[in-house]
């Protein structure tokens, strides 16, 4: 076969520097973005690692957000639930000194005004507002959850489920219910704390330390769940934390130029584009009618 | 013995035939650059012998023919790999464009879905809050928008081919009419002189290979050394010296080709073609459909279950929860129920207070909130979850263009090997033709020389 020079040649180097020229530009731009996969069709495999690992970032900082703000709620909740724990030992350790029958009636009087005071405390606590919200409430968390004498039960009985992960919610609220009202009503076991103090009977007084120690019991055993959920979510926490670095990792893989293999093929190429345009510029200057 | 006078008209000849021959080289080489022109050589011949007392004299040379280089069989190679490449170029532009609507990065639709599930559970952190009720309007207007954007631009990728088909028409029309003229000319030069018509075949075989770029069409030589083309479907394009007229109508807002041969009109779908017309055919008619199917369906399927969920619900005002999203039902009873999803995908109010976080009227009740965040784990389109659907699509239009692309490469190399092929056979070599100048002049040169050898002696005669 002969190969005319006018046509061929120059039409397969046209050809060439065309080719080496596209090829060099996308590398040119796989360098500058350090982006490998930018559409589909550059690796129509990785799409879905990549759309898939795009969506379990947002997700997972989701959730990540989330933990952190079931345990701030449960945070405010526990410093709360302290405080009535507090107050029930408080208003125990008064039962004990009302019961001495060495106290005299003006005494066990200023013990009751004592026990009645912590009473306006516990109401104060049971009623406490985080960003207008009460957080004892249930879902009804903007309704005044306990008033009343004897004091009743606003709220609902709801826990506001938080997703924490997929498919797993935890609860970010105690309800009013399950830690004033029952089984130990909090309110009325001072109340009766208060009537037993003034009718001056030590052993009434001393009857009254049982429902005072469950009551506190009630209070510790919120306190020790709240702990539990609270250690799950610094748990959750990290462990979407390293989800994430791996999530971030894969995209990586999938979606980002190895700079450094990018960096080897531009140079590869333009060695290549060089060559050939040297040729072009060679096969330009050969000419027989230099000759004649 | 020979005349001297029969002398100086075989020195002549010889100087006519490089003169000839000079002339051809000199058209060859102003042909260098001529798209489609064959090589021409002189075809140089001897004088029918003079014959006197027993023996036979040579009477010079005589240029028979001027022949024109060519391999029917590259010829018709060329043809048929112009049209493959054709065919994957055309579709190229138009695919790239539906795979940059459904693109990977950020401003995808599978991101305003995720933007858009993630305003619900921050929604369910705060169920009461007007920032984060505005955030999830805010975000599902952002996903409409969205769909809405991906179905505009699949429906210009339709408008684009349209156009380009109707822009293509009118040239392969007047292609169609020179080639028959041509064929007519042709055969009437050839008849009347009885010399090669060999330009004229060049321009007719560059036509003939445009138009099978454009259309697919195959060839074939009728019996008066005609070239006619036919379609696909053995439509007639050209017969002999009488060219059909393709002509465009637009149907439902696609432009429809239908072929007008002698009385008859037929419509023309993707099928009779191949080239250009089938690569840009096909895309609108069977690629930019699938993936608008894809891309509906996936549209209904988020706005139908977040719909059924939100419905259950009751908003701030203590009502039932209404259509986040509204959707135009398809007219057409046959199609599928999502058709035009897409296009039609809306947000149905703008009223925060609309929202329902929760399925009591109790500000702080979250439920609703957190079920409907959980909806992108849940797999409802076609047994996926929504991003895994999408990743799909994206994947798909991927595929296609990565495939298109590696053909097109393919053939062009192919039509790079054909086109080496023919310039090898009819290409215009300015060395060669130097050379074949250098030759031809000496011959002229040597003529000279021997008619002035012949003029001398006739003058020594002369002088006796």
């Amino acid at each position: 076969m002969i190969i005319t020079r006018d046509a061929s040649t120059y039409r397969t180097l046209q050809y060439n520097l065309a080719k080496d020229s596209t090829t060099l530009n996308q590398l040119y731009i796989k360098e500058s973005t350090g982006v490998e996969v930018a559409k589909a069709s550059d690796n129509p495999a990785a799409v879905g690692a990549i759309i898939n690992g795009r969506n379990e970032i947002v997700k997972g900082e989701r959730y990540i957000a989330n933990c952190q703000h079931v345990q701030d709620n449960l945070s405010v909740s526990e410093t709360s639930i302290t405080s009535v724990e507090e107050i029930m030992t408080k208003a125990k350790e008064i039962a004990v000194t009302g019961a001495n029958d060495s106290l005299s009636a003006s005494d066990r009087s200023t013990l009751a005004d004592e026990v009645s005071q912590l009473q306006e405390s516990l109401l104060g606590l049971a009623n406490t507002q985080v960003d207008g919200k009460y957080i004892f409430a249930g879902y009804n968390d903007q309704t005044l959850p306990f008033s009343g004498s004897p004091v009743t039960y606003n709220g609902t009985n709801d826990h506001q489920m938080i997703e924490v992960s997929p498919g797993e919610t935890v609860a970010k609220n105690i309800t009013g219910e399950e830690i004033f009202m029952s089984p130990v009503n909090l309110f009325t076991t001072l109340d009766d704390l208060v009537t037993a103090l003034k009718s001056g009977n030590s052993t009434t007084i001393s009857a009254q330390m049982t429902p005072l120690e469950n009551a506190a019991e009630q209070a510790r055993t919120q306190l020790s769940l709240i702990g539990n959920d609270s250690a799950r979510m610094d748990d959750m926490v990290s462990l979407h934390e390293n989800a994430q670095l791996l999530i971030k990792d894969t995209l990586s893989r999938n979606q980002d130029a190895d700079v450094t293999v990018v960096l080897s093929d531009i140079t590869k190429m333009e060695n290549s584009l060089q060559a050939t345009m040297q040729v072009a510029a060679r096969v330009s200057k050969l000419s027989l009618m230099d000759y004649l | 013995m020979s005349s001297l006078i029969a002398s100086l008209y075989t020195g002549a000849s010889g100087i006519f035939v490089s003169q000839t021959a000079v002339q051809v080289t000199g058209n060859n080489i102003a042909n260098v650059n001529t798209k489609g022109y064959s090589r021409q050589t002189a075809n140089i011949t001897s004088s029918l012998p003079l014959e006197q007392g027993g023996l036979q004299y040579g009477s010079g040379s005589t240029v028979d023919s001027i022949d024109r280089a060519g391999d029917a069989f590259i010829t018709k190679q060329l043809i048929t790999q112009s049209a493959i490449y054709s065919e994957y170029d055309a579709s190229s532009t138009p695919l790239s464009s539906i795979e940059q609507s459904f693109s990977i990065n950020d401003s995808s639709v599978a991101t305003s879905i995720s933007s858009f599930f993630d305003s619900w559970s921050a929604l369910s952190s705060n169920p009461a809050g007007t920032t984060e009720r505005q955030d999830v309007i805010q975000k599902a207007s952002d996903l409409a928008n969205r769909f809405q954007q991906i179905d505009q631009q699949l429906t210009q990728v339709v408008d684009g081919i349209n156009t380009t088909i109707e822009s293509t028409i009118p040239s392969l029309n007047e292609q169609l009419h020179q080639i028959a003229t041509l064929n007519g000319s042709i055969m009437q030069t050839e008849l009347s002189s009885s010399s090669d018509a060999n330009t004229m075949k060049d321009q007719r075989d560059l036509l003939v290979q445009q138009v099978s770029e454009t259309t697919g069409a195959t060839t074939y030589t009728d019996g008066a050394g005609m070239t006619c083309l036919q379609l696909n479907n053995g439509q007639p394009l050209v017969t002999g010296n009488v060219a059909s007229t393709l002509s465009t109508a637009k149907v439902n807002g696609l432009t429809q080709i239908s072929l007008a041969s002698g009385q008859s009109s037929t419509s023309l779908n993707g099928k009779s073609f191949g080239g250009k017309l089938n690569g840009l055919l096909s895309v609108r008619d069977q690629t930019v459909p699938e993936f608008q199917n894809d891309l509906d369906q996936l549209a209904y399927t988020v706005a139908n279950n977040v719909n059924a969920l939100h419905t259950t619900g009751i908003d701030q005002n203590g009502n039932p929860g209404t259509d986040l999203f509204t959707l135009t039902a398809p007219t057409d009873p046959l199609a599928s129920v999502w058709q035009g999803a897409a296009a039609s995908i809306a947000v149905g109010f703008t009223d925060s207070k609309l929202i329902a976080a929760g399925t009591t009227s109790a500000s702080g009740d979250n439920s609703l909130a957190t079920t409907i965040a959980n909806l992108p784990n849940t797999t409802s389109v076609n047994g996926s979850t929504y991003a895994e659907e999408y990743s799909r699509i994206a994947a798909k239009a991927g595929l296609l263009v990565s495939s298109n692309e590696q053909k097109l490469t393919d053939s062009s190399q192919l039509l790079d090997g054909v086109n080496t092929k023919r310039d090898a056979v009819a290409g215009v070599s300015t060395d060669e033709e130097m050379v074949l100048l250098v030759q031809y002049q000496a011959g002229y040169k040597a003529a000279s020389n021997y008619l002035s050898t012949i003029k001398d002696m006739l003058t020594t005669l002369m002088q006796m």
